[in-house]
């Protein structure tokens, strides 16, 4: 994940008062944004409109924007993860999030299983099994690789919250997958 | 929602250069001047919804009108008589 800008609580200020200065906030964080996106929507024009979106609504909503000392892309991300959910909800589709190797590795390995192609089919199985709250944590964690204490600003929970139901929720990923292998054998 | 599926053959992820030629602040920013400018300067052609309403004004202004004036001819009489 992109890291903040060094002088971002100044810029932040100044696109508070001048929607202009708005520009390099928008220059450094288009690309992340776009890439979280894409990686829920799997189409680029769609993927270019909501990003577009989500930055006419950060600029519309920036003159509210508190300087807390949570990272500014946190709030992005936040926005950015509505306008998917609204897409979604509004086209009457399903959310489909297409993973490969690169994304479950991480993953596999933190639920302490091998890297094999019969176990990242397993763990995409065991993800569908999963409540959404559950699941968007394995998805900003391992997929979008954001560290805790971004995740925690995104959903808006406590880092030692996040980490403690990450934890949990790979637990689970893990009785999951050895009771699927059970039911197979 | 979300479905996960495990895909060897993902769609690879756009490259920088690719993701660069979406972005335009230039139109964010028109967006935004259009998304804020106030109701009053912004022609009525593009504001489907205070068009419409103004067109249903004048056609319940219309038919009010048409009502009035069939009763009238129906019942001379009433407006005849107060003098």
């Amino acid at each position: 994940m992109q890291s903040s800008l060094p002088n971002e609580k100044e810029l932040i200020i100044a696109a508070q008062s001048n929607p202009g200065r708005f520009a390099p906030l928008y220059d450094h964080w288009y690309n992340p944004v776009f890439l979280f996106i894409f990686k829920r929507i799997n189409d680029k024009e769609i993927t270019a409109d909501l990003s577009s979106q989500v930055f006419l609504k950060a600029l519309l909503a920036i003159k509210k924007y508190k300087i807390t000392g949570a990272p500014f892309s946190s709030w992005l991300f936040r926005i950015a993860i509505n306008e998917v959910n609204m897409y979604y909800r509004k086209n009457n589709k399903e959310a489909t999030l297409a993973l490969d190797e690169n994304d479950l590795r991480k993953l596999a390995e933190d639920v302490g299983e091998e890297e094999t192609e019969e176990n990242f089919i397993l763990l995409a199985d065991a993800m569908n099994e999963l409540p959404e709250e559950q699941s968007k944590l394995i998805e900003l964690r391992f997929f979008d690789k954001n560290s805790f204490f971004d995740m925690s600003h995104i959903l808006g929970m406590t880092e030692a919250g996040t980490k403690m139901k990450l934890y949990r929720v790979l637990e689970k990923l893990k009785n999951s997958i050895t009771l699927k292998r059970k039911r197979e054998q | 929602m979300s479905k996960y599926k495990f895909d060897k053959n993902k769609k690879p992820q756009p490259g920088d250069g690719e993701i660069s030629k979406y972005k335009d602040f230039g139109k964010l920013i028109y967006n935004y001047q259009r998304a804020t400018r106030p109701l009053y300067e912004k022609p009525l052609y593009k504001q489907p919804g205070v068009f419409i309403f103004l067109v249903i004004i004048v056609l319940l202004a219309m038919l009010i009108a048409h009502l009035s004036e069939k009763e009238k001819e129906q019942n001379p009489s009433k407006t005849e008589q107060k003098p």
